[in-house]
């Protein structure tokens, strides 16, 4: 097996003081929101957490995509990594969600329209690790694979737009349709948030090389275990 | 009035009786969880990667002996 490059070891670090630092920010630097309290600052993370589960997805698409083209297996490792990392970053939003709602909202959970479709996504997207590991031949695996995250990345823009185009108490925080509440953030609130995203987007292009160099080891040793088996 | 007006209103008119809530502890479940989370994820990517590492080794050392 190929030693850990130098460049992802450098990543490692660089994702690692990002996060530190995106803490930092939304501990220290961004100002106490005066109607929710402290619990607002769950934001940060827990908007940086749905934006990396919605990219992961979008990259397993194209992954998907890439793959029916070429045929080539590392496609279909890059897209399983992606999904898999879509769904812990996605549960994190979610969860971290809920404990939000639990003092503003009165509630941990409802079944408002953003809520409903990112558990949908959520689902699909469990359901596309527990489907692949019900096929033994690697090629069809790959083929499924493709497909179903090019199928199942149309929850993701429902799931976006679900909170502008439905009646909902979810925020918008990037701005809605008339009437909607949006989330007027204070310059350090935007700061803190923008370095949130970026910070989060780090992690992600970390984590997802880890675990493409694990798909690869696997892939292999599949690969060794095909052989010895005839 | 849309849901989303009227709620703003109840807020600000809480805040206004009561000053802003205490919701401290919600804030620091909410990051506890995340780091766990993220912590177990981590810690199942190196079992996995360390326990494909060990496959490795044993097949390569099967494919050594059979030839």
């Amino acid at each position: 097996m190929e030693p850990k490059p130098r460049l992802l070891s450098i990543l490692d670090i660089v994702a690692v003081v990002m996060v530190l630092v995106a803490a930092a920010l939304v501990f220290f630097y961004a100002p106490m929101e005066a109607i929710m309290g402290m619990v607002q600052k769950v934001f940060y993370f827990h908007v940086s957490a749905a934006w990396i589960g919605m990219l992961s997805f979008l990259v397993a698409a194209v992954a998907g995509i890439i793959y029916l083209r070429t045929q080539n297996r590392r496609w279909d490792i890059v897209g399983l990594s992606s999904v898999e990392i879509g769904l812990v970053f996605t549960f994190i939003a979610i969860v971290t969600g809920s404990i939000w709602a639990r003092p503003v909202w009165n509630t941990w959970w409802t079944w408002d329209p953003r809520l409903t479709t990112v558990t949908i996504m959520e689902l699909l997207y469990a359901a596309y690790l527990m489907l692949r590991a019900g096929i033994e031949d690697p090629g069809r695996r790959a083929r499924f694979g493709a497909v179903y995250a090019i199928v199942g990345f149309l929850s993701v823009p429902l799931t976006f737009f679900s909170a502008r185009l439905y009646r909902t108490i979810h925020p918008v925080v990037f701005g809605g349709a008339g009437g909607e509440l949006d989330m007027d953030l204070s310059p350090r609130m935007t700061q803190a948030f923008m370095f949130s995203l970026l910070t989060f987007t780090v992690v992600y292009a970390d984590l997802l090389w880890h675990r493409i160099r694990i798909g690869r080891l696997a892939d292999r040793v599949e690969q060794l275990r095909l052989k010895a088996l005839g | 009035m849309p849901l989303t007006s009227l709620l703003l209103l109840q807020q600000v008119a809480f805040l206004l009786q009561e000053g802003t809530p205490e919701t401290t502890n919600f804030m620091i479940a909410g990051y506890i969880v995340f780091f766990l989370i993220l912590i177990i994820y981590l810690v199942s990517l190196y079992a996995r990667w360390r326990n494909l590492q060990q496959d490795m080794k044993m097949m390569e050392e099967l494919e050594v002996r059979e030839r």
